[in-house]
């Protein structure tokens, strides 16, 4: 008897459970529209062609490995490799340290200080535009703003191309991306005031010095924030592209060939798509051996707050 | 659920009857600078006004517009109407993705009959005709001849030796310390092909399978631009990294006494350069008197994609381009010598001075011009980039030349036979 009395009761619950699923699945579906036509089904065709010949004109060929073991030989690759590690190295870390002093100094209380914060955002909104990427190349260029203010200050006139040189190329990238601070700022400036104003009052009251509020206050609570930086910092840094492209081409001699770049130059300029295809699976493998790494070792420094 | 969708597949169904009923335009590609798409945008709309048909264009930079005629192509989407360049076209006959031409022709839907066979034939692939050439163009010397008489020096004649060219440079920068020419030029692959010919060698094979020339040319032409690179009379290779647009090349500001360039781009610098300097001077590539190394070659070919549902009016599109008077004196001779021989002459007596010098200097550089190469393999892009890269690598000073130039002929070696 029991049996048959709940059994109305269980079935109108779960009939209420399916509407109320189908509901959550139709206000994502827009979103799981786009996942599969244009992340997943892209995806795993890209794995498919990375296994074969394809110049996007004919039909793809299966050649299984080869275009892996291609990239053994590939010396140019290897010269990307190389510098993308560089590039993502120097800059992650610069660009989350700028990111984090900026954000330190305008989360202090002063006048206008929304049009401070406005102001530091703004080249990242430019991005990686064409404009930005010209600008940088006539200012570090032979005759550029800032050999000018070189040879103001020495006096004497001085003539380099920073961007065209092999050893300076891909450090003018480098400054380049770290002038794009702003979106890891943002993040910072709203972790910077979570941080519970009674832990400094305490310390005060305690005497400690401002290094040790930020050593020992500030780094510890921000840890969160930035694990979530760093991550994006790299993942961003290892598709790092358009700046490549606009400045300096992957040249002088390939110095600055950020994998990205080398993959869209194997795909659209040399119709080599099975070829940057495998590459592009290469990228991901090391982009996930990075995430998975960070991941693991967050345990032993981010805190997150009780 | 089942209406609603029942009710989107007949309202799609209808839409697209209604605009296959519909007077379709015809699809017209093209790559181009600003200047260039202003002129066919131009071209486009006068044809629309004498032959009422409609047209809807797709343009894009040169790299640009070559991944997406690929992309077009792949998806079996390709414009009724595309403009293929010689380094291309070959790869879309192969894939059988352009129309043969030849039926068009011989209905008079494209007249040709004022056309040299000569004209044409860079467009012929086995029995079929896949292109038709919108003009003619060549690789010019183009010299600020008031520079060089105002630093006390001849201008280069045709009969200039290269060796004599190179010393000429090096003599210009010592008298002015302005560069003898502009790195910018000498570092396109195409005058290191002219080079080549001037040996009595290609870029590649017959058979497209190996490189062409002797590592002993290639080495010369390497060694030579480090003699000009090291001597100053060429700008320092680290300024040739960023490609700044060719109106701030040294030779548009003036500050080179000459530059290897294209016709179609000489125009460019002529304009930039006239008010103060006057027109320009044009000479073959130094060198290529002995061995008729130079060569005219067809700036673009006008093609009509297989897939294309606008064959007739494709057509159309050629036809006006060959043969309308008012277009052509429109266009003016930019896009290199019309091919029919009548709109040429036409063309001929109602150019501006900067203009007549381009068609002058076409005359004099077919006299020394032997056969145009055959077109290039696919790998070809790859391989320009690589000598590219090598160049640079002994300018910077890391490889001698013997090394760089066999460097390039192993990458090269290696890329024809992938």
């Amino acid at each position: 008897m029991t049996v048959a009395k709940r059994t109305p009761v269980t079935q109108a619950a779960r009939a209420r459970r399916r509407n109320n699923n189908l509901a959550g699945y139709t206000f994502i579906l827009p979103w799981l529209i786009g996942l599969v036509v244009f992340t997943s089904i892209p995806m795993i065709y890209s794995l498919y062609l990375s296994f074969t010949k394809y110049d996007a004109l004919g039909a793809p060929q299966w050649i299984g490995v080869a275009n892996y073991v291609n990239m053994v030989n590939d010396d140019t690759f290897w010269k990307a490799l190389g510098v993308t590690f560089k590039y993502v190295f120097l800059l992650v870390p610069l660009r989350l340290a700028a990111a984090l002093a900026v954000a330190m100094v305008l989360t202090t209380n002063h006048k206008g200080i929304g049009l401070y914060r406005t102001a530091y955002y703004v080249p990242s909104l430019l991005g990686g535009s064409v404009a930005i990427a010209i600008i940088w190349s006539r200012i570090f260029g032979s005759n550029g703003a800032f050999n000018g203010i070189i040879s103001a200050i020495s006096g004497s006139v001085f003539s380099y191309n920073w961007v065209g040189e092999i050893s300076t190329a891909l450090y003018s990238l480098i400054l380049l991306g770290c002038w794009h601070f702003g979106s890891s700022m943002l993040i910072f400036i709203s972790g910077i005031k979570q941080i519970p104003a009674s832990y400094y009052e305490a310390a005060l009251l305690d005497g400690a010095s401002p290094w040790q509020k930020f050593r020992y206050i500030t780094l510890p609570s921000l840890s969160p924030v930035i694990f979530f930086n760093l991550v994006q910092g790299i993942i961003n840094a290892f598709k790092a592209f358009s700046e490549a492209l606009i400045i300096t081409d992957g040249g002088p001699l390939n110095s600055t060939m950020l994998f990205a770049l080398y993959i869209y130059k194997q795909g659209f300029s040399y119709f080599k798509m099975g070829y940057a295809c495998a590459m592009s699976w290469v990228l991901l493998v090391i982009i996930s051996i990075f995430s998975i790494f960070i991941f693991k070792s967050s345990d032993s420094w981010v805190h997150y707050e009780a | 659920m089942k209406k609603l969708l029942s009710v989107i597949l007949a309202v799609l169904m209808l839409t697209s009857c209604a605009a296959a009923l519909a007077d379709e335009p015809v699809r017209v590609a093209w790559w181009g600078s600003e200047t260039s798409n202003v002129v066919y945008l131009t071209f486009s709309d006068m044809f629309t006004e004498a032959t009422g048909i409609e047209y809807e264009a797709e343009y894009l930079s040169w790299g640009d517009y070559w991944t997406k005629i690929n992309t077009l192509a792949a998806a079996n989407d390709m414009p009724d109407m595309v403009r293929m360049d010689y380094a291309y076209i070959k790869n879309y006959v192969d894939k059988g993705l352009l129309l043969d031409l030849t039926d068009l022709v011989n209905e008079g839907k494209i007249d040709l009959s004022d056309v040299a066979d000569s004209a044409i034939s860079g467009g012929r692939f086995g029995d079929g005709l896949y292109g038709i050439n919108a003009g003619s163009n060549g690789l010019v010397l183009a010299v600020n001849a008031k520079l060089v008489t105002d630093a006390g020096l001849e201008v280069p004649t045709n009969e200039m030796t290269w060796e004599e060219f190179v010393d000429w440079c090096i003599e210009f920068h010592d008298k002015t310390g302005k560069f003898g020419t502009d790195l910018f030029g000498l570092k396109d692959f195409n005058v290191y092909r002219v080079f080549a010919r001037q040996h009595n060698e290609e870029l590649y094979n017959e058979a497209q399978d190996a490189v062409g020339y002797s590592v002993e040319t290639l080495a010369a032409y390497f060694t030579d631009l480090k003699k000009l690179h090291d001597a100053g009379a060429i700008q320092n290779v680290a300024d040739v990294t960023v490609d700044i647009g060719k109106e701030n090349y040294p030779f548009a500001k003036a500050e080179a006494a000459t530059n290897m360039t294209v016709t179609d781009s000489y125009t460019t610098y002529a304009k930039l350069l006239y008010d103060e300097y006057g027109a320009l001077e044009l000479r073959i590539q130094p060198g290529s008197a002995e061995n008729k190394a130079m060569f005219v070659k067809p700036s673009q070919f006008l093609s009509i994609a297989a897939s294309a549902e606008q064959v007739d009016k494709a057509a159309a599109y050629i036809d006006y381009w060959t043969n309308d008077e008012a277009a052509n004196l429109y266009i003016n001779g930019t896009r290199g010598i019309p091919i029919s021989a009548k709109i040429s002459s036409l063309v001929a007596a109602n150019l501006d001075e900067i203009s007549a010098l381009a068609f002058d200097y076409m005359q004099v550089m077919a006299e020394y011009s032997s056969d145009l190469y055959a077109p290039d393999p696919v790998a070809h892009t790859e391989i320009g980039d690589e000598f590219v890269s090598q160049l640079s690598s002994v300018l910077f000073n890391n490889a001698t030349p013997e090394e760089a130039a066999q460097k390039l002929i192993d990458f090269s070696n290696k890329a024809l036979n992938n």
